[in-house]
């Protein structure tokens, strides 16, 4: 098991991945449509989340290596729909592996440190 | 490659240091164990022009992580390599900026590394220190983006530098 401590303020979040042109426009649409239809149901829990991960398709997110594109898409969903980033950190340790959380955190203080 | 050969001519910049333990937890030895401790610029005001009519522009700030954990190679140059090796991949449009020898303010001697290379939409600029104390190696990655990337040599190696293991 791996436990990560990861202040969710520290992750990118989903409106941030729009604003960088991170997240293509039809996976946009998709996930307002999945949030929209959650907020309706009353339902921000855990099976929307899922379902959102479920869906991070590869080539939804632009510009980086597809390798830790659908996991940077990943974390950016679990930070918009939970702030559970310790999860995040978590579920992508199982995906992939400890060299990629190390290249994953490197890419995500890159992306920080061009966001103003 | 000593593209940032210049660090020893920095001027250290004064400034209080926050101090934050790592603190500790008990759990089987067979868990890993790693340290991560984050600083983040604030974001800065980029000048105005009044002739274009722009106003002030919020340049985002630089940011530096420390990551300890127990070291895969005896050598800080063997953690770096081993670094790069899967870092390099995993990025697009990467380029080496400077490479060479570091030496911490408390004495000891690293290595580092600067890379640029694209991520979304952006150019982000990285410079990469690693040493290795006692079997735990401590890697810290300073971020900014690549129009400032003029500061990773003039400023922020520096500050990264002035690394102790006990503050």
């Amino acid at each position: 098991m791996n436990i990560g401590i990861v202040n969710p303020s520290n992750m990118v979040g989903y409106d941030k991945a729009i604003e960088s042109g991170l997240v293509d426009k039809s996976y946009q649409k998709k996930m307002d449509k999945m949030q929209a239809k959650a907020k309706e149901e009353g339902n921000v829990g855990w099976s929307a989340d899922l379902e959102f991960n479920k869906q991070a398709p590869i080539a939804a997110i632009k510009g980086i290596g597809s390798k830790y594109a659908a996991a940077l898409g990943e974390m950016n969903i679990l930070n918009f729909a939970t702030t559970r980033g310790g999860l995040g950190f978590e579920l992508l340790a199982g995906q992939i592996g400890k060299e990629g959380v190390t290249n994953l955190r490197n890419l995500q203080q890159a992306l920080k440190a061009c966001m103003a | 490659m000593h593209g940032l050969g210049s660090v020893g001519k920095l001027v250290r910049a004064k400034m209080p240091q926050p101090r934050f333990g790592a603190g500790c937890l008990s759990v089987p030895d067979t868990w890993g164990m790693a340290a991560t401790l984050e600083y983040t610029e604030p974001r800065r005001v980029g000048l105005a022009v009044p002739l274009a009519g722009k106003s002030d522009t919020r340049l985002p700030g630089a940011n530096i992580m420390i990551v300890r954990e127990p070291a895969l190679h005896q050598t800080a140059r063997g953690e770096l390599d081993n670094f790069v090796s899967g870092y390099a991949s995993s990025t697009q449009a990467f380029s080496r900026l400077g490479d060479g020898d570091a030496t911490f303010v408390d004495g000891s001697v690293g290595v580092f590394a600067s890379f640029a290379f694209s991520i979304g939409n952006y150019r982000a600029a990285q410079c990469h220190l690693f040493r290795v104390d006692d079997g735990i190696a401590t890697h810290i990655t300073v971020s900014v983006d690549e129009n400032s990337k003029k500061r990773l040599e003039k400023e922020l190696l520096d500050v990264a530098l002035g690394f102790q293991v006990a503050c």
